[in-house]
């Protein structure tokens, strides 16, 4: 093992290593060269490739910026790439059966392997996915164990720290993973999708990995309608309410997860659906009431989705204050043509409940100042109270 | 967040009621006016969206107060006990703030057995949530109550049910409950759970439990240490580094209670194992707190050669092929060199100094020269030690390219001004930085030339120094420059004696007062100058 710190030491050596790596790669290239890989071999090799990859990655460069700053690579990749490649060529071989290779390309280095995922050179955690994603695919008996150590990984990610630089390599795996799953789905991958998948949605890097994120949320929806339930709930608890280019994701994701919502999953979520919808459209961040308004201009909602004219009913008196403020002098000419428009449709839907809307809601505006004044004066004489009260409880005891 | 001393004191504090909060909630206002505390917590609580549930949650220790100790006990305690269970949960900032609202309870208001115990199912299942800023201040509830609970039983049942659930969450917060339940009531039974805790197979919670290790053991009575021991080890052999690095710190805790023979049996081993381990963030957390951890091994002349072991593994950090872990070895440099005395200085440290501080990484390089100065005071070190090994060293520091590895130097030579006398190639270094870009150098080397007239003789300040580096500092162009040696001429002054003051330096101010008809600044400087003189 060379240590590539200072790249100038022993540069003869680290070539030397680099040409027997690929003459090993070109060998096991060809066919004849695929023979070699028997078992008897086998503790040799992975005593080599475990050596030169199980490492502690080097510490990680501070304030790293994932959109802006390049990845720092892997000073020690010429050798590793190589390594790789030969790993990968075993793992792929058709001469190499999961029975007897599993007892070396064990749970330990399977461990290792996940482990490596932080590291930030995209290259090798190009390869790790790859290698990963075969490994899953041939060593049945190893699944479970790599679910457990992802969902480690995720873990940690959202209650400790919140750096990791291969999260969307683990979830394009797992996006493939979720695709193999039977129907009906297992307790074990609901709970993964409870207590590991929609948490994911929290740490303030989401914008890194949001797309694999949506798509395995997808995923769980296509194999089981039911689970709309919980994820709608879940991404409501965690909608990040003061950051506002994450709750423009989360609206696109949330257009996703309506545009698959059946009928008997609507009626259970219709009034939190729609009186979140509300507070969305009342944000002070215009992007956010744009993107909320643009899901009417999608075509399959309006058709036959929540936002249709069968569910008027339930969705107008919800949302007309938002609504109604917006098309009424808002400072941004997109957003208040878009909420114009908005208004009108529900206007040609039913305009006898249009109207009853309309005045029950200037009723209220004026009733609602009134309670405010109320309501404040109330808890002020709450808290002289207790303020007498504490005095005394501290001059007795 | 509630401020912790007085919650009821200035309106400022307690939150305030918006339109969309009000919005919510159904009653018209004459019902609201009329409403006492606990009916308008309770609708708030009810009724309203979130905002108005965390407004409502906010005031809870108000409406405690107002309602008085038996109200609380009667209704309101009960009430929070079904808000705390509510499935699906209530938003994590209403739990948030309940936790946090409920600490303020005790003891003001509730302060006995029976009144404080109701509150425990409570903090118990926020405990058991997602959210980890939840469960951290239910867990802090939990330890600032917990000293006015009797019921040992309910405490310790309690702990076990945290630790049977079967999500980490839970067992995490037991993890942090356990050293203070543990100091309350010296039950048995939570030694065997916190043991269970570490050998748990999800990586989440033996992280927890190592983390607070170090609390836990200093808790315990020798004999239950020795029962544990296995515990430690496995922990610090763990095939997580991120478990390892914590167990391993952990120890600086656990030893100062016990005897040598102890600590060098059980400890020394795990702190070896630690040095060399094959993670570099083990190593990194173990270099961090080297000096607690050797402290805490109470190791006293009678034991020579662990001495020296632990010394050689503190060497090994030194050496280290990772930047970081050299740079936290190095922060504890000094306080190892007082540890080890001067025999161990020589044999084991004096030959590492000059590639530490010619280190390619500048932090490693800055800590060093802040260990060089540390070091030589406290007389550890016998003076010709000190001017033989640090002077080369000291003088490459000062001409270093960054200016913290040469502030760090200069503003503490002072220290060691008693020897400045032999290191002519130092004083010949702060002369030249005397016109140093930085203007950070300038005023360290303005507070460092009193000290060189004291060591030196006034007749050295006046021929060598007074000229190029006095005068130029005291009408430098930044004024904390010139302040530096404002200050500095008292102590000229304590130095010299009035004599010198009135025949050299005085004469030379006037002449400057005299030609600086241009700048006020210089003008201030002279008479502040002058005053200091009086």
């Amino acid at each position: 093992i060379f240590s590539f710190d200072d790249p100038t030491i022993d540069k003869r050596g680290k070539d030397m290593k680099r040409q027997t790596l690929l003459e090993l790669v070109n060998y096991v290239n060809s066919p004849v060269g695929q023979k070699i890989f028997t078992e008897f071999i086998m503790p040799d090799l992975m005593d080599c490739i475990g050596v030169n990859l199980c490492r502690t990655l080097s510490p990680a460069t501070d304030e790293f910026d994932p959109e802006e700053d390049e990845p720092a690579f892997e000073p020690a990749w010429p050798h590793l790439q190589v390594v790789y490649e030969f790993f990968l060529r075993f793992i792929v071989s058709s001469e190499v059966n999961a029975k007897s290779a599993k007892k070396y390309v064990d749970t330990k280095f399977c461990f290792q392997l996940v482990e490596l995922f932080d590291s930030e050179d995209p290259r090798e955690r190009d390869y790790l996915k790859t290698i990963l994603h075969r490994i899953y695919a041939k060593f049945i008996s190893h699944r479970s164990f790599i679910r457990r150590a992802i969902a480690n990984v995720f873990y940690r990610i959202v209650y400790e720290t919140e750096r990791h630089n291969g999260i969307e390599e683990l979830l394009e795996i797992l996006g493939s993973i979720i695709n193999g799953y039977s129907i009906p789905l297992k307790q074990e991958h609901l709970q993964f999708l409870t207590r590991v998948l929609i948490p994911l949605h929290k740490p303030k890097c989401v914008a890194l990995y949001h797309q694999q994120l949506r798509y395995c949320i997808i995923q769980y929806i296509e194999k089981d309608a039911d689970t709309v339930i919980l994820i709608l709930n879940g991404v409501f608890k965690y909608w990040p309410w003061s950051c506002s280019e994450k709750q423009v994701m989360f609206l696109s994701e949330l257009e996703d997860i309506l545009e698959l919502l059946g009928p008997d999953q609507l009626e259970e979520v219709n009034t939190i659906l729609f009186t979140h919808l509300a507070l969305c459209l009342d944000s002070n961040h215009f992007q956010v009431v744009e993107r909320a308004l643009i899901l009417w201009d999608n075509e399959e909602l309006v058709n036959s989705g929540c936002l249709s004219c069968l569910n008027a009913q339930t969705v107008l008196p919800l949302i007309y204050r938002s609504l109604y403020k917006n098309s009424n002098g808002h400072w941004n000419d997109t957003v208040e043509g878009l909420a114009q428009e908005v208004l009108k449709m529900y206007r040609e839907y039913d305009l006898v409940f249009y109207d009853k809307c309309t005045t029950a809601y200037i009723q209220e505006e004026g009733k609602t100042k009134r309670k405010l004044e109320t309501i404040a004066k109330r808890w002020e004489k709450i808290e002289e109270e207790a303020m007498a009260n504490k005095q005394i409880l501290m001059t007795t005891n | 967040m509630m401020s912790q001393n007085n919650p009821l004191e200035a309106p400022s504090h307690s939150p305030t009621p918006s339109l969309t909060m009000v919005r919510s909630l159904p009653q018209g206002v004459d019902e609201l006016s009329a409403m006492g505390p606990l009916e308008l917590f309770q609708s708030q609580l009810e009724h309203g969206l979130t905002e108005a549930k965390v407004d409502g949650m906010k005031r809870l220790s108000v409406v405690a107060y107002a309602l008085g100790t038996e109200a609380t006990l009667s209704s309101l305690i009960p009430y929070l006990t079904n808000v705390a269970m509510k499935q699906p949960p209530h938003e994590d900032e209403v739990l948030l703030t309940l936790a946090a609202q409920l600490q303020l309870m005790v003891p003001n208001l509730l302060s006995s057995n029976t009144q404080v115990l109701p509150l425990l199912p409570i903090l118990e299942r926020l405990s058991t949530m997602e959210e980890t800023v939840v469960r951290d201040e239910a867990v802090k509830a939990v330890n600032h109550i917990s000293p006015h609970i009797d019921d040992f039983t309910q405490l310790t049942s309690m702990a076990k049910r945290l630790v049977a659930a079967d999500w980490f969450t839970a067992k995490v917060s037991a993890a942090g409950m356990c050293p203070t339940l543990f100091k309350v009531t010296q039950e048995d039974d939570l030694r065997f759970l916190y043991r269970d805790l570490c050998q748990d197979d999800t990586p989440m919670v033996r992280r927890a439990a190592a983390m607070h290790l170090g609390e836990f053991f200093s808790q315990l009575s020798f004999d239950k240490v020795q029962e544990l021991q296995p515990i430690l080890e496995h922990l610090c052999g763990d095939e997580q580094d991120s478990v390892r690095l914590l167990a391993v710190a952990s120890m600086a805790q656990i030893g100062p209670k016990f005897s040598p023979d102890w600590t060098t049996q059980a400890l020394l081993p795990l702190v070896k194992q630690g040095s060399t381990d094959l993670s570099w963030r083990v190593r990194h957390n173990l270099a961090k707190a080297f000096s607690d951890v050797a402290l805490s091994l109470n190791l006293n002349e009678n034991y020579p050669s662990q001495k020296s072991l632990i010394m050689a593994c503190f060497v090994a950090l030194l050496q280290d092929q990772e930047g970081e872990v050299r740079a936290g070895a190095v922060g504890h440099l000094a306080k190892m060199v007082h540890w080890g005395g001067a025999t161990l200085f020589t044999s084991h440290l004096q030959a590492l100094l000059p590639a530490l501080a010619d280190d390619v990484v500048v932090d490693v390089r800055s800590k060093c020269a802040l260990a060089l100065m540390d070091s030589s005071e406290g007389g550890t070190l016998p003076d010709p030690i000190i001017v033989k090994a640090f002077t080369p060293l000291l003088e490459n520091f000062l001409q270093d390219e960054y200016a913290e590895v040469q502030l760090h130097v200069l503003n503490n030579l002072s220290r060691i001004s008693h020897l400045l006398n032999q290191m002519s190639g130092v004083v010949s270094n702060i002369i030249s930085m005397s016109k140093a870009q930085n203007w950070r150098v300038r005023q360290g080397v303005a507070e460092l030339l009193p000290h060189l007239a004291e060591a030196r003789g006034m007749d050295f300040f006046s021929t060598v120094l007074q000229e190029p580096a006095w005068m130029a500092l005291m009408l430098d162009s930044v004024a904390d420059v010139r302040l530096a040696c404002v200050a500095g001429v008292a102590k000229l002054c304590n130095v010299a004696g009035d004599d010198w003051i009135v025949q050299s330096l005085l004469p030379q101010h006037i002449k400057i007062y005299d030609h600086s008809a241009n700048s006020y600044l210089m003008r201030i400087t002279i008479l502040q100058g002058h005053a200091q003189m009086a």
